[in-house]
């Protein structure tokens, strides 16, 4: 066994093989029975996977899922009025407790956001609560649909202005000061198997492989991050970029 | 750039200039999948409704921060995927529950939670025990046919990574669907590309 690799017996197994190929590695696979089992073990599973039906949304199911979606994007008129017995999200008293969230993020310093303690749910929906209210005009139903899904996200996006990194928000901009004040730490935390949002910050960084510098998966008082940096002496970090590890959405960069 | 990537990339831009028509086109082109992969992730159709509203509030809520340098459905099936293992999270125990110790085939007809994924019982069982890991790689690449890049583009894991989980496990799947005889295992540690 210890002579075919686990990548082509799974290739030869999902028929992604050239045919000339796949027959001289099924007839050297017949004569290892270890092989032979780990093959017969993949085209097992694979069967089992394709011919298991497509799981698919009832009508209902669909209906609802546009209305909910569209009543938290503010595009109830968007969708289609449907009678359901079920409600997802208790839109109204999500509503309320946004706006009063809204009046007391008015009062709440933001500054501190990022160092603040464990209870991501409720600071990040201080935080997009605030975000929002200065970026649309419309709060309480807009909020509403913001409180769940922001709580569940839980990182520095929900407080993190869209737009562009110079306008990133004050907390954003602060984890910006504190990498480039202590770059060791984050040039010890590179990952060099790191993926996520490679792409993004290339782009932003610089086209091509990163290094020198490097990227890593930061915890926050609020949230994982990913950083990615440029250092040119492996000392010290010329330019970074902060994203959202969910969806790489841009939180902050520098220069 | 696909047909679909194309599409979808105007639909986003139709949707930002107000259009409202592109919300419902976009909903309409990825809901099923984005419930598929939530449904085989979270095992209760309820919550896989619940994460898919979810995975759509948020991608639509951040659609103008979509950069366009990978596909649409890409980043949809990432936040879907992380929407899931944060619902799993947020309920206190994993996407779901570890195989019974026998590990024996699931009877049919036998009313359990399993039925509420409404799938082949004794596949989804078998899922269900796969690590998370794992079962998020063989259902992006084996269950939904993604191609192993874009399954490690959604993961942030190297290709080798995500070889190395789909490898193991159907392994794991054949094991349990198969009663068969656990196989030593070739890949001590995930490799990397």
């Amino acid at each position: 066994m210890t002579d075919f690799d686990p990548d082509r017996i799974a290739a030869l197994a999902a028929g992604t093989l050239d045919p000339a190929e796949a027959a001289a590695l099924e007839r050297r696979i017949a004569a290892d029975p270890r092989a032979a089992a780990e093959l017969a073990a993949q085209r097992l599973a694979l069967q089992a996977l394709h011919q298991a039906p497509a799981p698919v949304l009832s009508a209902e199911e669909r209906s609802e899922l546009h209305r909910a979606v569209a009543a938290a994007l503010n595009l109830e008129e968007a969708a289609p009025a449907v009678v359901s017995a079920r409600r997802r999200v208790p839109w109204r008293p999500i509503a309320v407790a946004a706006a009063a969230l809204a009046a007391l993020a008015a009062a709440v310093p933001l500054v501190g956001l990022l160092s603040v303690g464990e209870d991501q749910a409720a600071l990040s929906t201080v935080a997009e609560a605030t975000f929002t209210a200065r970026s649309t005009a419309d709060g309480g139903e807009d909020l509403a649909g913001t409180e769940e899904t922001v709580a569940d996200t839980a990182t520095l996006g929900a407080q993190a202005a869209p737009e562009a990194a110079g306008e990133a928000a004050p907390e954003a901009e602060k984890a910006i000061q504190e990498f480039l004040d202590d770059p060791a730490s984050l040039i010890a935390a590179a990952d060099a198997d790191l993926s996520t949002c490679r792409t993004e910050a290339a782009d932003l960084l610089g086209e091509g492989p990163l290094p020198p510098g490097g990227g890593a998966l930061v915890s926050r008082d609020t949230g994982e991050v990913v950083v990615w940096f440029l250092s040119a002496d492996g000392a010290s970090v010329q330019s970074l970029a902060i994203f959202d590890p969910q969806d790489c959405s841009l939180l902050a960069s520098h220069p | 750039m696909s047909p679909r990537a194309d599409s979808d990339t105007a639909l986003i831009e139709r949707y930002l200039r107000g259009d409202v028509s592109a919300f419902n086109d976009l909903m309409r082109s990825h809901e099923d999948r984005v419930f598929a992969i939530c449904l085989r992730m979270l095992r209760d159709r309820e919550a896989a409704l619940d994460a898919t509203q979810e995975t759509f509030i948020t991608v639509f809520r951040k659609v103008d921060r979509f950069s366009g340098h990978s596909a649409f459905s890409t980043w949809l099936y990432r936040v879907a995927v992380n929407t899931c293992y944060d619902q799993a999270r947020r309920r206190g125990r994993r996407p779901t529950e570890p195989l019974p110790e026998d590990g024996g085939p699931a009877d049919e007809g036998t009313a359990t939670a399993l039925d509420s994924a409404e799938l082949r019982p004794d596949l989804e069982r078998a899922l269900a025990g796969l690590p998370p890991d794992f079962r998020a790689a063989v259902v992006l690449c084996d269950a939904e046919g993604l191609a192993l890049q874009t399954a490690a583009e959604i993961l942030g894991v190297p290709v080798g990574t995500v070889k190395s989980r789909v490898f193991r496990g159907r392994r794991l799947l054949a094991e349990a669907l198969g009663n068969l005889r656990p196989l030593p295992d070739p890949l001590r540690d995930e490799h990397h590309d």
